[in-house]
């Protein structure tokens, strides 16, 4: 199942990038790496659609809301995970993060983000809506 | 922070301590207040003019007695005139002399009822030597008028007799009048040199109450206007005594500073309430700053653990570099935080104004150089010594002007100026012509983790040392600014001599 789907992880620490495209590839997941938010948000318009978008929040350019903003519009059956500080997780939920898949608080565990992203995967593949089909 | 708590609290002590003794020394003061001072001035004035009114009625009725005086003896005069008119008709033609001595009579019965007031006039002696003249003069007239008719020669050396006493009568009353006359001119002299001496003085009495007037109202008025713009500068010492006596102005001193504690105590309090929002921000702001390193450590020791076997050494060698460099990034964070918290004091000595920001100013030149940004500072000469730290104010001018510099990132003019002021502070100004800074945010800007840059840009911990620094320095630092227009900074020292 997880043969093709897409994982793009967007966060400008450059050890984050490296890590989750080591363990998500291990993982199975075909998965591109960006620690700038305004090539992630070029290559989301660009390229063929991901089924998950893994992105930091506070970010320096475009933060992680502009990124999911573009997801949303783009390919509707892309599940966003958004990975926030401690302190703002409250303020992001009560926000309007209408289409997030889930938060992820950090420091998190390459375990819990693998559980997390296989489950949004999952959700994507059975989304008819999603129109790069590969799932499943 | 709970040793910027502790010091804080320790201020607010120390400036309660300042209020009291204000007090204490404003209540000290012997009592004389306004009013009591403006009645006796008024109650000087009525009885300067009471004495002169007495001395008017007086000096007046003194003159009435000696203008009754006058006419009495002017009609004694007139009854000898009479007298001796009749007398000479008696030798000329023979006529009778009972009109003569009708005449005396009257004159006599007039010294007689007035003689206390011509005794006063002319004294006892020449009275009673008047009253003997008058009663020879009238036995004279007697005896002439004993002598049988016809020429006899007793006639004749009586004749010769009334003639001299005649003349003596009239001479003494004469003599009289031109005396009493004499002294009534030289009263009315005097009391006309009096009545200009007394203007004269009365001039001077209202010049000195006007000086008086301007000394405990106009002046006081003056330095409580002056009092008032230092309080509104931000410097709240209480107001101390600086003259001899207590009056309203004191109660209003006290009233102020009353005023001037409560501000202090509502300041705390509101200090206090912006501490506890800088907590806040110093929590997330921590978190962010730590977060990041925590995490990036953690994914790499997780990734190390669960496939240890999967890397080659030299990856595995950098990945601890990686978890290495991170730590130091966090280490960074904490101690920054340390800085912005330490309470120790640095060593204070005297030092120039010019040379702390005119060498900061050079540190800062390649910058201002690389920004396209010109350097406009004006140093006043002669500027007092302050007393301070010259590295940690080095590093807050370095700080204020490299804040300028990043807020006029297409070039601008960094503007520097500094001058003494009056209440013993020099004022450095540390001005941009950058983007400035929103209404909302100018509040925020010395609190620690506050910052507009993007993140690890700053870490929002530069204004609030700088901050800090200034007040163990004994001075302030205000901020004034316009979106679009610029940034200034002002940064107030005490100078050596204030302590």
């Amino acid at each position: 199942m997880k043969q093709g789907t897409r994982v793009m992880v967007v966060d400008d620490e450059s050890i984050v990038c490296e890590r989750l495209m080591k363990h998500l590839t291990g993982e199975g997941f075909e998965v591109e790496t960006f620690t700038d938010s305004a090539q992630a948000i070029e290559r989301l318009d660009s390229g063929p659609a991901f089924e998950v978008v893994v992105t930091d929040l506070k970010m320096k350019g475009p933060t992680g809301l502009d990124v999911m903003h573009h997801v949303s519009g783009n390919s509707p059956g892309t599940q966003v995970i958004i990975i926030t500080g401690y302190a703002s997780i409250e303020a992001a939920r009560e926000a309007e993060y209408t289409g997030v898949f889930d938060f992820i608080n950090k420091p998190f565990k390459l375990e819990t983000m693998a559980a997390l992203v296989k489950k949004a995967a999952k959700k994507a593949g059975k989304d008819r809506r999603f129109k790069g089909g590969g799932g499943a | 922070m709970p040793e910027e708590f502790e010091q804080s609290s320790a201020i607010a002590i120390a400036k309660e301590a300042e209020a009291i003794q204000a007090q204490h020394d404003l209540l000290k003061r012997p009592r004389l207040s306004l009013r009591t001072r403006i009645t006796m001035v008024f109650v000087l004035i009525f009885v300067l003019l009471g004495i002169i009114t007495i001395a008017a009625v007086l000096f007046i009725s003194e003159v009435e007695t000696k203008q009754q005086f006058l006419e009495k003896v002017g009609n004694y005069a007139f009854e000898i005139q009479q007298a001796r008119r009749y007398e000479k008709n008696y030798f000329l033609y023979g006529s009778n002399l009972a009109d003569a001595l009708a005449n005396v009579h009257m004159a006599d019965n007039y010294l007689k009822r007035n003689g206390d007031e011509v005794k006063a006039v002319v004294g006892n002696r020449r009275y009673e030597s008047m009253k003997l003249d008058l009663n020879r003069y009238q036995a004279l007239l007697q005896k002439l008028l004993q002598e049988p008719p016809g020429d006899t020669p007793e006639k004749r050396r009586i004749e010769v007799e009334l003639r001299q006493s005649g003349t003596q009568i009239l001479h003494d009353a004469q003599e009289a009048m031109d005396e009493e006359r004499t002294t009534m001119r030289s009263m009315l002299s005097t009391y006309m040199v009096t009545a200009i001496s007394f203007l004269i003085f009365m001039f001077f009495v209202m010049a000195y109450i006007a000086g008086f007037l301007v000394r405990s109202m106009i002046r006081p008025l003056g330095r409580f206007m002056k009092y008032a713009a230092r309080i509104g500068a931000g410097d709240y010492t209480p107001i101390t005594p600086t003259r001899k006596y207590r009056d309203e102005f004191s109660n209003l001193a006290m009233a102020i500073n009353k005023m001037l504690s409560e501000l202090v105590t509502r300041q705390e309090q509101l200090m206090q309430s912006r501490k506890m929002a800088a907590v806040g921000t110093l929590t997330s702001g921590i978190a962010h700053e730590l977060n990041n390193p925590l995490n990036n450590i953690g994914l790499t020791v997780e990734a190390l653990t669960d496939g240890f076997d999967d890397y080659p050494d030299d990856e595995k060698l950098r990945m601890l570099e990686q978890v290495y460099s991170q730590v130091e990034r966090a280490s960074a964070t904490v101690k920054n935080l340390l800085d912005f918290t330490r309470k120790e004091q640095p060593a204070f000595a005297p030092l120039s104004v010019k040379e702390i920001v005119e060498t900061t100013a050079r540190l800062a030149g390649n910058e201002l150089k690389l920004a396209g940004i010109e350097l406009d500072m004006d140093v006043a000469e002669g500027l007092p010594l302050i007393k301070g730290n010259a590295r940690s104010l080095q590093q807050v001018f370095l700080n204020l002007f490299l804040n300028a510099i990043h807020a006029m990132p297409d070039g601008g003019e960094l503007i520097i100026r500094a001058e003494a002021q009056d209440d013993g502070f020099v004022r450095i100004d540390v001005g941009d012509t950058g983007q400035g800074i929103p209404a909302e945010n100018i509040d925020k800007v010395f609190d620690p983790f506050f910052t507009t840059k993007d993140p690890g840009k700053g870490t929002g911990l530069g204004l609030s040392v700088s901050h800090s620094t200034i007040e163990k320095h004994g001075g302030r630092i205000t901020v004034a600014s316009e979106v679009g227009k610029g940034t200034r900074f002002s940064v107030y020292l005490p100078t050596d001599g204030k302590g």
